[in-house]
């Protein structure tokens, strides 16, 4: 999977769990100012994340996981590991 | 370390106020020891607030409670009105002189609840709650709210009165003597729940008390009438889009909730006037700490920090909100010699369903013991 096919995948779970179906997101979005990403929709995100690419962000990474370019190569990591 | 004495003579001194003579081995202690008082009837509770002023707890009884010289102890044994009842009960107070540190939270709910059980289950730490001037704790969330609010107590710099409900302020707060009371305090605890604050005509309002008053109304209204929902969601995307998150879009969504709002009376005008005006201040991870180190030389007093976590994940994994918040808070701490307890790592070790309650934020009632028992090993 390449970054582009996880960044589609990524896009398609933030805007199915925040119920915005054009909800924008860029490459380079912070995680904080993308419209109804909150603490609560975070949860869910991260779950829903987890489950789609098999894989588990660890409690040091969460906090690194603060904008769309940080969450696409922890993802990318993840899965080529 | 504790002095243990048992006295059953006690006289009803008018209102709801008992008194009693203080044993001689209570006079003049040692400045590392604190009077506790645990009241017996059925059951065992321990008072509420030390130094209450006497016609408080004569007036307001519930707890409050105080002591003068070497003489006498006015207390409060019950809400109830001595002069007729009190031939019916019988009361016997315990004494104890222990070295619980006094400590002054300032933060939420998972700083004040774990403190507060501690104390009420008799371990050695007590809350101070003289400052408020009323038993409601002053829930802040930024260190420039909590900073706010203790220079509003000492006169420094006063909350407009109509700003006060959103900023938490008592009403009943009363003019007691800040540095008199303020020596009581041995440790601050300061909780750091976010870095965004919301200013209104220069004043920081709480986000939990504004989030009541604008988008209480809109939430009612969308549970009454589901056809509500453009009132609901453009509150929710000025509050949290439009403020927490500082989107562009803010004016365009605070003149869209604003069609929704009622405007019939002055405080109606008031909310209209903070959605129009109220903008979100990001405070940065230094100025944070400045905040944090002018709390202590106000006070004059060593504190520590305890670390806030917005939710946590099914499996216990804390989530900070923003998300880089903690580590960044953690780093400068460090670089610091700031202490910080981090209660994330008990959440782990007992299991969220131990510890947390459904919503995965706030700790059960059997868990608060716990952690508050770790907080006061900690400091």
């Amino acid at each position: 999977m390449n970054e582009n096919e996880i960044f589609y995948t990524v896009h398609k779970i933030v805007s199915e769990v925040i119920g915005n179906a054009d909800l924008k997101i860029y490459h380079d979005s912070k995680i904080f100012e993308i419209e109804g990403w909150d603490s609560t929709a975070n949860v869910e995100i991260l779950i829903n994340l987890e489950s789609t690419f098999k894989v588990r962000f660890e409690v040091e990474e969460i906090g690194g996981i603060d904008s769309i370019p940080n969450l696409l190569k922890c993802i990318k990591n993840k899965i080529s590991n | 370390m504790k002095n243990k004495y048992f006295i059953t003579d006690l006289t009803c001194s008018g209102g709801y106020s008992w008194t009693a003579k203080l044993p001689d081995e209570f006079i003049d202690l040692p400045k590392n020891k604190k009077l506790k008082f645990h009241l017996y009837e059925n059951d065992k509770r321990v008072f509420k607030n030390s130094n209450a002023m006497h016609d408080d707890i004569k007036a307001i009884g519930g707890g409050l409670h105080a002591y003068w010289g070497n003489e006498i102890i006015c207390l409060s044994p019950t809400n109830g009105d001595n002069s007729s009842n009190a031939l019916e009960n019988e009361y016997s107070l315990q004494i104890e002189a222990s070295t619980a540190k006094s400590v002054l939270p300032f933060g939420g709910c998972t700083i004040f609840d774990p403190i507060y059980t501690a104390q009420h289950e008799g371990l050695a730490i007590n809350m101070h709650r003289q400052l408020t001037g009323s038993n409601n704790s002053m829930y802040t969330h930024t260190p420039g709210e909590h900073l706010q609010s203790i220079n509003h107590i000492r006169g420094v710099h006063l909350i407009p009165p109509i700003l006060h409900g959103l900023c938490n302020i008592p009403s009943d707060l009363n003019s007691c003597s800040f540095t008199e009371t303020a020596n009581d305090i041995d440790m601050l605890l300061i909780e750091i729940c976010g870095n965004v604050e919301i200013v209104f005509r220069g004043t920081i309002l709480n986000n939990n008390r504004l989030s009541d008053a604008i988008l209480g109304p809109a939430n009612l209204a969308f549970s009454a009438d589901k056809n509500n929902q453009g009132w609901y969601s453009t509150a929710q995307k000025w509050f949290y889009d439009g403020l927490i998150k500082s989107n562009s879009e803010r004016a365009n969504f605070a003149d869209k909730l604003l069609e929704y709002m009622p405007l019939e009376n002055e405080g109606d005008q008031l909310l209209h006037d903070i959605v129009l005006e109220s903008y979100p201040r990001k405070v940065d991870t230094e100025t944070i700490f400045h905040q944090i180190s002018s709390l202590g030389k106000i006070f004059d007093r060593p504190y520590v920090l305890v670390s806030y976590t917005q939710r946590y994940m099914p499996d216990g994994r804390p989530l900070s909100w923003p998300p880089h918040l903690h580590a960044e808070l953690s780093k400068e701490a460090a670089k610091r010699g700031v202490k910080i307890f981090h209660p994330p790592q008990l959440v782990m070790e007992y299991t969220p369903k131990v510890a947390l309650k459904e919503d995965m934020q706030h700790y059960n009632d059997d868990f608060l013991k716990i952690i508050g028992e770790k907080i006061i090993n900690f400091i």
